[in-house]
């Protein structure tokens, strides 16, 4: 019975701490690898609407390897001009805080764009927002999306 | 010495007094204790008519929110603000929670150096609290109506 104490009294202890030693997990590019939903959207800024830019959403399919590359099947509507890309390849990285970046070039456009995420504490889905383009250092568009893991 | 209508009749009434119970906490179970850790803060801002007369353009921001559990919150602060990405971490501010899970939070944006004011709802048992932009401090109209979610999940 009193070997049972200690026993009992760590698994007290790390029942207790779990919710905070999750919260501290480090991630990686490894951390990323399956499959996610994303639905994007995406609103001119006042000097995307001066340029004419209009609103955008998309849908993809995105397939990470764990090793920093993804390809998606990407299904975009651009102002009205609906298109899709079966294997459209990308690039990605992950800090160890979970936050991370996403790019890929526009198969319309033909400007590379880069995402900001990061990984939702449990890792379900990555929560993103439109950060910047190859064109200029003002985005035409602000943008946001999640991304959700499939089962 | 009990019969089995009173055992009965007792045991009517303590599965009546634990409905009642079960219904209180329920109805009184949020303060400031019960946010506590690291939940991931979407929020989108699309300007309002005053805000578009001024020259203001939409905005998202991303950012992991820590609530400490007495009040206090840490922001890692990204935000593209009509077409400008800044990011900047430990933006400190504040926040509070009712009883039914309504709350406010409140930070000086780093981006506007204006500070500025959320409600929210706890939603889905504690697992993501649910935003909207209420209040600009010095403003009769926020520049912004905002939808956001932070999740924990």
């Amino acid at each position: 019975m009193r070997r049972g104490v200690p026993a009992m009294l760590l698994i007290t202890l790390s029942l207790a701490l779990w919710p905070y030693t999750a919260g501290a997990r480090e991630w990686s590019k490894s951390s990323l690898r399956g499959r996610c939903i994303w639905h994007a959207t995406g609103l001119p800024t006042t000097s995307g609407q001066r340029n004419g830019k209009g609103p955008f959403t998309i849908i993809a399919a995105v397939t990470f390897d764990g090793k920093g590359s993804l390809s998606m099947d990407y299904h975009a509507n651009v102002d009205g001009a609906y298109g899709d890309i079966p294997n459209l390849g990308g690039v990605y990285s992950v800090d160890p805080d979970g936050h991370g970046t996403l790019t890929y070039t526009g198969p319309l456009s033909g400007v590379t764009a880069t995402y900001d995420f990061y990984v939702t504490p449990r890792g379900r889905e990555l929560l993103l927002i439109y950060r910047s383009n190859t064109t200029a250092p003002i985005t035409d568009r602000i943008a946001w999306g999640r991304c959700q893991f499939q089962d | 010495m009990m019969t089995l209508q009173s055992i009965k009749r007792a045991l009517i009434i303590a599965a009546i007094a634990g409905l009642t119970c079960n219904h209180n906490a329920h109805a009184a179970r949020y303060s400031t204790a019960s946010l506590r850790g690291t939940c991931i803060w979407l929020n989108v801002a699309i300007p309002t008519s005053s805000g578009a007369r001024a020259g203001t353009g939409p905005a998202t921001i991303l950012s992991p929110i820590t609530f400490d559990g007495h009040g206090h919150v840490t922001l890692q602060y990204r935000i593209n603000l009509n077409g400008a990405y800044s990011f900047t971490p430990n933006v400190a501010g504040t926040y509070s929670v009712d009883p039914d899970g309504n709350g406010t939070l409140n930070y000086k944006s780093p981006a506007t150096g204006q500070t500025i004011s959320f409600n929210f709802f706890i939603a889905l048992g504690g697992d993501e609290i649910r935003t909207i932009h209420s209040a600009s401090a010095g403003k009769a109209r926020t520049d912004w109506v905002t939808t956001g979610a932070c999740t924990f999940k």
